[in-house]
């Protein structure tokens, strides 16, 4: 070719190229609002407004972060006196309930065929009106069951069944303390269930209720715990199987199922009653000998003595009862005899509160919904309305036979398939986007304020009622009518104190009391194996189930995370030759529950336990003295079916013997070899970030973990990647046996080392040591060999195996001050390092360093016992800096060199399980 | 014969296997190349789904790829061991071996650098591995053990390519003699305008002998890199100073048994008996048999330590490796690594080429194992009890390996049928001295 013409096609080829390519990318126009969505609040900053959580009946206080008008965070209220700035597992994932995606949009009304059709609110609300013209003039009678309500819902649901001729059904609660509200009832004259503090308290007895689990409000139960241990006060706690507040208490004691009702009886006789019980009373009660007391809880006489001794010696005790422990066959009687030990002990009125009780007017027990069932089945019912009721399995025969009556209508958020016999379906809003009040504790008033308009064509159940009222107020409306006098900061403030007619209630020698101890007898010693039928920390009666997030958080004793399972002890297991996976029946009179099996440590032989929605369509007698449901079941059968089962358990082992992680063993490798490195030691620049973890508060209640996957948009990965272990948190419980036989339940996330092992591995700086002290990963870097996360040894690195999406509108729930991650890159725990940047430029603007405390991670701002602590080392006066330098403190796996940033404060010692 | 002919005889018959091919041959490279198309196939779904296609997860972070990469690394040392290092120590034995032990060397290094790639999160970004300037004045992590690999694996390449080529050059030039048409051409180009006068002689042996030097210590350094990657981490089974000249050992091993896997069948299709005599396959055995028994020794102290420092960590791997959920490949890697090659002993049977060809085979995938057990046990069972697992290999890991073996055999059958096998030269000057 010549040399002219190869210059001609190579000025042409590359004109053609060059002009074929696109010079100017598409234009993208940022407009900026003319008109801003409300006064104050400015795109990229965070607008907040209180409410309450409408998660579980217990009304915690709650502070909704907004960014760019969508809800994207809750916290706890600080200035709530239930939950002073926490929130629970629940409370933190109830924001992925208003984005849910398979939320009831509009009402759905059942056609002919069976199938459900969106239908009007206005044709919804005139076929209710019909149906209660028809049910009246068919002369039946028409119901309405809610759950559990507070606030001014209730009044108006009362104001709504007077208008309207329906009868008020009392409130479905499976966990309605039937027991205790009775004894009360005998003994006091009132059915309220009081509420408890540990003021000035120096010894907490708790006799099976869980605490720290889910008995009433569990943020308030642990963070008055902390509070009054901090200051001294021990807490025992007696239980016939293993929970958080067993594993969490100071010590804790294993009797026999069913030895409560014996150990009551023995302590009462025993321990020199500070205030007295009527004779005629204490004659009545049962009297069992030491030697038969002793059998009956498996008690030795040495522990026993222990336990005698703590109660006498400690001034103000307090004694609380509940859960497995009242919901047995005897419950009643124990309640009773849990309640004369109360009094005895002095704990009446002044650590049980009966002015300041919990709300539970019209909350029923499980016998009362059996006369519910008997008028549904007659066909004596037309018109029901069902509202906000969970758990609704465990009762015989009661999802079936709502579409016993004429026309039910059911209000809900999502669509449950008991739903599927009811005639309409509702949709609620959520609590985020209604206006309301609750009042779980008299005296509390805490505000419903909407953070969000509704996202679908939902509704309030006071504007439902309102509306079939004819009353034309909006339920804001009737609110604020009922809000006078009260000023409008208490809405700012999110709650309210209110003044209460004082309840100081004295024993009454009750002859209905007496009655009960001649006709009841003690429960039998031996029984066999037991199954107990737990709440979960996890889904309370079932009712959290649908949020996802809280299927991906693996219960903190079994670290399982999704699936329903059976927990039994290793002894148990290793008798039936059962290993995790294997399948067992158990049998008890005509039940029959085949599941797979994980072994529990901590759980004492003899004893299973089962969750409360893992009981599909198991239904549980009701103790007819109590209504309550029988969770204690004693003489099961347990025999293997030769079936696996694969669910994901997300712990290797929970034995750490010797590893130098549980911050309390002897005989663990502490040794430090020396200079790890050649290398100079890091310097800080002002500030070096540190976290202190007090193990002794901490309930293992994976509050932080919630709180963690929300703030930092971490993924839910879901079942099948679980099985791969492939789980995403950041945060995680790790449960570890104890020498003592009880379980140390350990928050871990990435320890920020100081001489980071995975630092010098990565080989493109995707990860390395920032100024302040923090192990920086740098997501748009990383090209995922995976270096870093070999060579950590808390293996606390999470990949992105997928791109990982979140379904809408959960894609509104995502903080934007943290990116999404895609496949192939690492993440980890940042200590929030976006808090930190936000809090540093703040304080930069007002030409000062941070302050001690201003800076909370999302762990540490949720955790309800306040066990994590967060600060700079460099501050000489930062509570950080105590607790690491406290004689308590240490770190996990130090022997490696790796001087992590995160200090562990071993439990207090002093005598723990022994049973 | 006198010399001339013998020269020319040696020239037809290594030529002729640059001949047409057959349709064995034809069948051959289809399964080989439907194998490497497989294998790319399957990477191309990870790359667009992602790395979760594979079976590694938390805690085992790495797994078939790794295995697979030092595998091929491991392979490619021999070549240069049988090439290089044999040459300098003037054992005269190699060459026969010498040329396919040397394409082997650069195939096994071609297919083992792919690995690197294929186990990144983003291999798109796998240019962040390269030391280039940019804006932001960012470098690698010199640190990093990877990043020793990128420079010791490309440095192995490129010095083994040269040396390869170089000593290809009068053999090139043979091989021009022989064809016809456009091949010629080519071999023309190739050969550099090789004359074989009195000078290029002597330029082309200081040349070789400074290349060959040069590629010596690459075969102890370029392992005991790659061994690094492991040695240099925290992980217990992983962090011990024997690595290296273990992994080295280990290397050699595989790699002479891999020159028996390849060869052997070679030189029965190709008609090379003459050339490539069982003496050679005899000492090449015993070359074997003796970094079997250094490897043997490798396992041996490592199990001993561990348990003599009472280290708890240390102690739990080692007894996961032996009796836990991997043990069955533990075994096997044992017997087939350990225990087989010490038949070699025996002279009959160290002069079998069929039995040399299958304990070749048990080599092959003993050492396959080795690799695996080493990452995977000591991944699977670390420091913190809670985040213990196992790790099960996906359908996507196994046909990326399976790809891996069909790029090295396609590539391999390539060379037989475009390069002679033999080195002339070298067979040439063999038949000078004797």
């Amino acid at each position: 070719m010549k040399r002219r013409d190869f210059l001609k096609l190579i000025g042409i080829g590359s004109g053609t190229v060059i002009s074929a390519c696109k010079w100017n990318s598409p234009e993208k126009k940022l407009i900026s609002y003319l008109v801003p969505p409300e006064e104050g609040i400015i795109p990229g900053e965070p607008y907040y407004v209180r409410s309450t959580c409408t998660e579980c009946p217990a009304a915690c206080g709650m502070v909704v972060k907004l960014r760019e008008g969508n809800p994207v965070k809750l916290e706890g209220n600080p200035d709530h006196p239930l939950n002073r700035g926490a929130l629970c597992i629940r409370g933190q994932a109830s924001l992925t309930r208003l984005y849910h995606p398979d939320r009831v949009k509009q009402p759905l009304l059942k056609s002919k065929d069976g199938s459900f059709a969106p239908v009007s609110w206005d044709t919804a609300l005139s076929q209710i009106r019909d149906a209660l013209k028809e049910s009246k003039a068919a002369g039946k009678e028409s119901v309405y069951m809610a759950g559990r309500t507070t606030g001014s819902l209730a009044t108006l649901i009362d104001e709504f069944c007077a208008s309207s001729s329906v009868t008020r059904e009392k409130e479905f609660e499976f966990y309605n303390h039937g027991a205790l509200r009775k004894a009360y009832n005998l003994l006091f004259g009132t059915s309220s269930l009081p509420s408890f503090n540990f003021d000035g308290a120096d010894l907490c007895l708790s006799i099976g209720a869980d605490l720290a689990g889910a008995f009433l409000n569990p943020v308030h139960a642990t963070r008055i715990l902390a509070d009054a241990r901090e200051k001294g006060m021990t807490w025992i706690h007696i239980e016939p199987h293993l929970t958080l507040s067993g594993v969490s208490s100071d010590r804790r004691f294993v009797i026999h199922p069913e030895g409560e009702a014996h150990l009551l009886a023995y302590l009462l006789r025993q321990l020199p009653a500070r205030r007295p019980i009527p004779a005629r009373l204490m004659e009545s009660l049962p009297n069992p000998g030491r030697e038969s007391v002793l059998e009956a809880t498996g008690l030795t006489s040495a522990r026993m003595e222990d336990l005698i001794q703590s109660i006498t010696s400690s001034t103000r005790p307090v004694v609380l009862c509940g859960d497995v422990s009242l919901s047995g066959s005897a419950g009643l009687m124990t309640a009773l005899l849990a309640v004369l030990l109360q009094w005895s002990l002095g704990n009446i009125p002044d650590s049980l509160d009966f002015t300041h009780d919990e709300v539970m007017d019209s909350v029923g027990t499980l016998k009362d919904v059996q006369s519910l069932i008997t008028r549904l089945n007659d066909g004596r019912i037309g018109t029901t309305f069902l509202s906000r009721l969970h758990a609704l399995h465990t009762v015989e025969n009661l999802e079936s036979s709502f579409s016993k009556s004429d026309f039910s209508i059911v209000m809900t958020d999502l669509f449950q398939p008991w739903m599927k016999g009811c005639s309409l379906v509702l949709p609620l809003s959520h609590g985020l986007e209604s206006w309301g009040d609750a009042s779980s504790r008299r005296g509390i008033r805490s505000v419903v304020q909407p953070a969000i308009k509704p996202l679908y064509g939902t509704r309030t159940e006071g504007d439902i009622l309102l509306a079939l009222m004819g009353d034309g107020r909006t339920y804001q409306q009737y609110l604020i009518d009922h809000w006078t006098g009260f000023g409008s900061e208490w809405i700012d403030r999110g709650v309210r104190e209110e003044s209460v007619p004082s309840k100081k209630p004295s024993l009454q020698a009750s002859s209905a009391a007496e009655a009960v101890f001649k006709k009841e007898i003690l429960p039998k010693s031996e029984g066999g194996a037991a199954l107990y039928v737990t709440s979960g920390i996890r889904t309370f009666d079932g009712r959290s189930r649908d949020l996802t997030l809280l299927q991906e958080i693996p219960d903190p004793l079994s670290s399982v995370s999704y699936g329903d399972y059976l927990s039994g002890s290793p002894e148990d297991l290793k008798e039936l030759g059962v290993k995790d996976g294997d399948e067992v029946e158990i049998g008890w009179r005509s039940l029959s529950i085949q599941l797979p099996v994980r072994q529990q440590a901590g759980l004492p032989g003899g004893r299973w336990m089962i969750s409360l929605d893992a009981m599909r369509n198991a239904h549980l007698p009701v103790v007819d003295t109590t209504g309550e449901c029988l969770t204690c079941l004693r003489g099961i059968s347990t025999k293997r079916t030769g079936r696996t089962v694969t669910f994901p358990i997300l712990s290797g082992s929970t034995d750490a013997k010797g590893r130098g992680i549980v911050p309390h063993e002897d005989g663990a490798e502490h040794h430090h070899h020396g200079d790890a490195t050649l290398y100079p030691d890091h310097e800080h620049d002002t500030y070096r970030w540190s976290l202190a973890i007090d193990l002794d508060l901490c309930t293992g209640c994976s509050a932080c973990v919630a709180a963690c996957y929300l703030e930092n948009n971490v993924a839910i990965t879901g079942y099948e990647e679980h099985l791969k272990g492939r789980e995403m948190s950041w945060i995680r419980i790790s449960p570890y046996e104890r020498e003592d036989g009880g379980l140390e339940l350990m928050p871990v996330m990435c320890q920020q080392c100081d001489k980071a092992p995975c630092e010098p591995v990565c080989p493109v700086f995707a990860t390395f040591h920032n100024p302040e002290g923090l192990n920086a990963q740098v997501y748009n870097r990383c090209v995922g060999t995976r270096y870093c996360a070999n060579n950590c040894p808390y293996k606390v690195r999470r990949f992105n195996w997928f791109d990982h999406t979140w379904e809408s509108p959960l894609d509104q729930m995502l903080n934007p001050d943290v990116s999404k991650r895609p496949k192939g890159v690492m993440e980890k725990c940042t200590f929030c390092i976006q808090r930190i940047r936000y809090a540093k430029d703040r304080a930069k603007d007002e030409g000062r360093e941070v302050r001690d405390g201003e800076i909370i991670p999302a762990c540490a701002q949720t955790c309800p016992a306040r066990a994590i602590t967060f600060g700079s080392m460099m501050d000489e006066g930062s509570r950080v800096k105590a607790l690491a330098e406290d004689s308590r403190a240490s770190r996990i796996l130090e022997q490696l060199g790796t001087e992590p940033a995160v200090y562990y404060l071993k439990k207090e010692e002093g005598g723990r399980h022994e049973s | 014969m006198n010399r001339k002919a013998y020269y020319d005889q040696v020239e037809t018959d290594v030529m002729a296997a640059v001949s047409r091919p057959s349709r064995f041959y034809f069948l051959a490279l289809l399964v080989s190349a439907s194998m490497f198309a497989l294998g790319m196939a399957c990477w191309g779904y990870q790359l667009l789904t992602g790395l979760g296609v594979a079976g590694i997860r938390n805690p085992v972070g790495w797994g078939v790829y790794i295995t697979d990469f030092v595998f091929w690394v491991g392979i490619a040392h021999s070549g240069t061991l049988i090439s290089a290092v044999l040459f300098i120590f003037r054992a005269r034995f190699r060459s026969s071996f010498n040329r396919s032990a040397e394409a082997m060397t650069l195939i096994a290094v071609m297919t083992a650098g792919l690995f690197p790639l294929i186990h990144l999160g983003r291999a798109w970004r796998f240019y962040y591995l390269l030391p280039y300037p940019n804006q932001r004045l960012l470098w690698v992590n010199f640190r990093s053990p990877l990043i020793w690999d990128v420079f010791a694996v490309s440095t192995y390449f490129t010095v083994s390519l040269i040396f390869f080529y170089v000593g290809l050059i009068p053999d090139l030039a043979a091989a021009r003699r022989h064809l016809k048409g456009i091949f010629k051409w080519v071999y023309r180009v190739l050969s550099l305008g090789w004359q074989g006068t009195q000078k290029q002689w002597k330029h082309y042996n200081q040349l070789y002998l400074f290349l060959a030097a040069f590629a010596t210590p690459l075969v102890i350094s370029v392992h005991s890199v790659v061994s690094w990657d492991f040695a240099m981490s925290i992980v217990p089974g992983w962090h011990t100073t024997i690595f290296a000249p273990y992994f080295v050992a280990g290397a050699i091993y595989s790699g002479t048994a891999m020159v028996f896997t390849l060869v052997i069948p070679m030189r029965k299709i190709l008609g090379l008996e003459k050339y490539i005599t069982v003496d050679h396959f005899e000492k090449l055995a015993k070359v074997m048999l003796f970094t079997s028994l250094i490897v043997t020794y490798a396992y041996v102290i490592e199990i001993v330590l561990a348990f003599y420092s009472g280290n708890i960590f240390e102690t739990t791997h080692f007894s996961y490796r032996m009796a836990g959920d991997y043990w069955p490949l533990w075994a096997m890697m044992i017997l087939c690594n350990s225990i087989l090659p010490m038949t070699v002993f025996v002279k009959s049977l160290r002069r079998n080429l069929i039995y040399l060809f299958i304990l070749s085979l048990f080599v092959n995938v003993g050492m396959w194992l080795e690799r695996f057990v080493i990452i995977v046990t000591a991944l699977s069972k670390d420091y913190d009890p809670y985040s213990w697992g196992t790790y099960r290999p996906s359908l996507v890991e196994a046909g990326i390996t399976v790809g891996s073996f069909g790029l090295f055999f396609t590539l391999f059958l390539v060379f037989v049928k475009v390069l002679p096998v033999l080195s002339i030269t070298e067979v040439k000057e063999q038949a000078h001295e004797s």
